[in-house]
């Protein structure tokens, strides 16, 4: 068969195929497992599937996806996330909404420490949905918040996309971490506005509370001063370059856990649940991203992604229009491929096209970073989406996929505004890095 | 998706539910060693400026069998997650027909992962591979995969011969 | 024709990764478009450190390595990567190459080997600290992994394995106090952006060895005069790929120096101190090449005997 028309059909099969409720990872792996064996060769197919499995369970890089869950779940488990968002209602409680708009800047928070998406989904997942759910908030609210503040683990510098995006077109990465930022701090003031407009609209969503008094505030806010000592400790080791994020969740854990035990608030089934769920959930996100690499593997060899990459830089159209195409590219690409492998493929062609339009290449990096994250929420490879709901399963049974994905919505218009209001006004990415380089 | 409370009288219900049971105390084991090796490799750091080397491989290796030895116990609790909408509109017969095929391709899929693991293995081992820093042999790695994806396998199958057996 | 697969882990704009491609075009030029080859950078069809293991598999026909990666699975080739004192790229792949031809060993028997390269001095990068001699090593924690991590240990540096990416970051923010690795990474991967001393550690460098290698079964369906036409580029490419490395070193120091960087050369009688701490590395070498029923002094006194001719 012809490569092209194989990556077409291994994508309808892949959908088709989500219809018979078999797992989402096992179909990614099937379906990328048969157009391998076509393409390439049975054994070959064979080899793949197997050496792809072992590359993502023993990558380092992902180790940090099951100790950061865990510091999640010890963090729930022994009450600390309930206290914390019981503090974080005393303040912002009267607000609509106000603990989704938490739970997000609490996210990009984590992302400014985390390079990982589907670390920061699950890990907040954990923490915020229960808590959220507790305060009456609607389950797409709730989900959706958490799988679109997830995405702040790729956007919020430090970044993998970026430093891999740096590495080859030969910017500087610390440039481009700086570039990052404010664009992160915008996004993540679109996602509050777009909580805030349809909290507005539709106020059932997530209601406001009464005002907090100021002694309760203050006192909510001394009785996590521990807490919170922990938090620092891990994200200040993290930003201060002490360690990495594998080594800040190793220490996160053994913190709460000796925290806990000095003040008796974990028993032993607590901690016994803990390890388990830890262990239930590792397992659905690592699969997860391995079926997700296999398919991409797939996709890497019907050339589907060098083929249309080619295909746009010989276009003769304006300037925009081509930038228009490059990003719509980069949109559905996402949503059937993980980012990094997408920008490996496709960077060296589009780069030039992009220098030669007279675009700045810092810029066009972080806005890159963006698009590629519109498909971690979006279906059908929607890595965060399905990572949150199936985190929803233990911890708030009644969230269905399609609360999920509806909760999303509005977020994903507003990374799309966000991305427009780069495009009108570069300089929001490029303010930083001309300031310091 | 877990429709089955298993009788635990029956000698293969007990064969499933102890080593479901057993590989979720070894993966446990595994998850806390990744935490305290890499406490220990800070803390080394930080107080006696010396780092354990290569805690890496070994924080990378128990990662690979935390995520091993919990596949059993991940699948009877459900974890992986389907797409329902169309699933949820078929009549029972249709869905039961449905679940067999979907379980029998899940179990087939499995077990050649765990042959292949099992393979990739006996060829390391056969060429002396060892990993790079520490030099550890990581065939054993390999092996005790291949082992967990065969019992992963084993329960898919069991399920699969669930849903043609169920009533309805 | 004959369509194959090209793997290769260097991202697509490096150089190295461009010479692979242009082999590939090469190739179905001179092959008159009897074998054409579609190449897959970046490690997108298979990760550096399985692409032996995928010629070998067939998830790709062709694969663009390191052997390091692959310890203790390529014995005696392994001496190439020892610290012998390489000064350019040139002379590591020269010396890659022929005891690769001398000895023929038996650990490629499973794929076609295409040829070899090598890159130019792993040098050593510090940040803030100044090193001159050997005490001045002391209590840095290095960047290093496999091959160059033995090297930081046996001068009495603490190596720290990490991935090239997370190097960036961990020497920026002091996590680690340097690295070692050869000079064209300062660009290649910004380093020059976080470490400011440069060692003249020339006497004691180290290389690593990359393999171009082809599925046993593909290469043998090519035709007499497609394997001729491909042998012959082989022989030209290995040069080609030695050169780039060297030229990638002098943009490296450039680039380098423009961040301000400054090179220090070892203190007076230093090389000697530093050869003489690396010897049980190579003694250690030996060893482990007998453990496997190989003559280990034969390969070291061949590898060795080759880089001074190369290196005249
Ligand atoms: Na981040
Ligand atoms: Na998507």
């Amino acid at each position: 068969m012809e490569p092209t028309l194989a990556g077409i059909v291994g994508i309808v099969a892949m959908l088709a195929l989500f219809t018979t409720r078999m797992p989402v990872a096992y179909v990614m792996t099937l379906v990328g497992f048969a157009g391998f064996a076509l393409l390439i060769s049975p054994q070959g197919a064979l080899s793949m599937l197997s050496r792809t499995y072992y590359d993502t369970f023993s990558s380092y890089a992902l180790s940090t996806i099951p100790l950061f869950i865990l510091m999640g779940q010890l963090a729930f488990n022994s009450g600390i996330s309930k206290r914390l968002y019981e503090c974080a209602y005393q303040f912002l409680g009267h607000i609509r909404g106000g603990l989704a708009m938490a739970t997000v800047a609490a996210c990009t928070a984590f992302g400014a420490v985390c390079g990982s998406s589907p670390a920061t989904a699950a890990t907040m997942a954990m923490v915020a949905i229960p808590e959220m759910k507790r305060y009456g908030y609607a389950d797409s609210l709730a989900a959706g918040s958490v799988a679109a503040g997830g995405s702040m683990g790729m956007i919020m510098p430090p970044s993998v996309v970026l430093i891999i995006y740096g590495v080859l077109t030969g910017q500087s990465i610390g440039a481009l971490f700086v570039a990052g930022i404010l664009p992160a701090i915008v996004l993540t003031l679109l996602f509050i506005v777009a909580i805030a407009i349809q909290c507005r609209l539709r106020p059932n969503l997530g209601r406001g509370g009464e005002r907090g008094a100021t002694a309760a505030r203050l006192r909510s806010l001394l009785g996590l001063a521990d807490t919170l000592a922990i938090f620092l400790l891990v994200i200040g080791g993290m930003f201060f370059g002490l360690f990495t994020p594998t080594e800040a969740a190793s220490i996160g854990v053994l913190g709460i856990i000796a925290l806990s035990l000095l003040k008796r608030q974990l028993s032993w089934k607590a901690f016994a649940d803990s390890l388990y769920e830890t262990l239930r959930t590792s397992a659905m996100v690592l699969f997860l991203v391995a079926g997700a690499s296999v398919f991409g593997k797939f996709l890497a060899v019907t050339r589907i992604p060098f083929d249309v990459a080619g295909w746009v830089a010989a276009m003769d159209l304006p300037n925009v229009l081509i930038m228009a195409l490059i990003l719509g590219i980069y949109m559905i690409g996402g949503c059937f491929m993980d980012a990094l492998a997408l920008v490996m493929l496709t960077i060296p062609v589009f780069y030039p096209v992009v220098q030669h339009l007279g675009y700045d290449p810092i810029w066009f990096g972080v806005i890159i970073v963006l698009v590629t994250q519109i498909g971690v929420i979006t279906p059908p490879v929607g890595i965060n989406a399905y990572v949150v709901y199936g985190m929803c399963q233990k911890i708030a049974p009644t969230v269905t996929l399609e609360a999920v994905f509806k909760g999303i919505t509005p977020f994903l218009l507003a990374i799309i505004a966000g991305i427009a209001l780069m495009m009108l006004f570069p300089q929001i990415v490029l303010l930083l890095p001309g300031l310091m380089y | 998706m877990t429709e089955h409370v298993p009788n635990p009288g029956r000698p293969s219900a007990r064969l499933f539910s102890g080593l479901e049971g057993g590989m979720k105390v070894v993966a446990a084991a595994c998850l806390m060693g990744m935490a305290l090796v890499t406490g220990l490799d800070v803390a080394g750091r930080a107080a006696m400026n010396t780092p354990l080397f290569g805690s890496e491989e070994i924080t990378s290796i128990l990662a690979a069998l935390v995520v091993g030895f919990s596949l059993p116990y991940a699948h009877s609790q459900g974890s992986h997650i389907g797409v329902e909408v169309v699933y949820q509109r078929l009549g029972r017969r249709a869905r039961r027909m449905l679940d067999f095929c979907t379980r029998l391709v899940s179990a087939a899929l499995f077990g050649e992962i765990a042959r292949q693991m099992w393979a990739y293995g006996l060829d390391k081992r056969a060429v002396g591979q060892v990993s790079m820093n520490l030099g550890l042999p990581t065939y054993h790695v390999l092996f005790a995969l291949a082992g967990c994806f065969a019992v992963f396998a084993l329960f898919q199958l069991r399920d699969a011969l669930r849903a043609l057996r169920r009533q309805g | 024709g004959t369509r194959l697969t090209y793997s290769c882990f260097f991202p697509p704009t490096h150089v190295q990764s461009q010479l692979a491609e242009a082999w590939c075009k090469e190739v179905e030029k001179r092959t008159n478009g009897e074998v054409a080859v579609d190449f897959f950078p970046g490690g997108t069809l298979t990760k550096a450190e399985e692409a032996y293991d995928g010629v070998v598999q067939g998830m790709s026909d062709l694969g663009f390595s390191v052997l390091g990666y692959s310890r203790g699975r390529f014995p005696v080739m392994a001496a190439v990567d020892l610290p012998l004192g390489y000064r350019s790229g040139w002379a590591a792949t020269q010396v890659a190459n022929q005891v690769y031809a001398h000895f023929k060993p038996a650990e490629f028997n499973d794929v076609q080997p295409m040829y070899f390269h090598a890159h130019g001095p792993g040098l050593l990068h510090t940040a803030k600290k100044e090193v001159r001699k050997l005490e001045d090593l002391q209590g840095l924690k290095l960047r290093a992994t496999g091959n160059s991590g033995q090297l930081v240990k046996a001068l009495g540096g603490t190596p720290v394995a990490m991935s090239m990416p997370d190097s960036y970051q961990a020497i920026q923010k002091g996590v680690v106090n340097g690295g070692m690795y050869p000079v064209e990474t300062n660009k290649g991967w910004n380093m020059a952006e976080v470490v400011h001393f440069m060692t003249e550690t020339q006497p004691v460098a180290y290389t690593t060895t990359f393999f171009v290698v082809m599925n046993k079964a593909r290469w043998e369906s090519l035709s007499p005069k497609a394997r001729q036409a491909i042998a012959a580029i082989n022989v030209e490419w290995a040069e080609k790929h030695a050169q780039a490395w060297d030229a990638s070193d002098v943009v490296g120091m450039e680039f380098f120096k423009s961040k301000g960087g400054k090179v220090l050369p070892l203190n007076n009688g230093e090389a000697e101190r530093w050869i003489k701490a690396t010897e049980p590395l190579l003694a250690q070498y030996v060893q482990e090449a007998k453990a496997k029923g190989l003559d280990g002094q034969a390969v070291l006194n061949f590898a060795r005997q080759a880089l001074r001719k190369a290196q005249q």
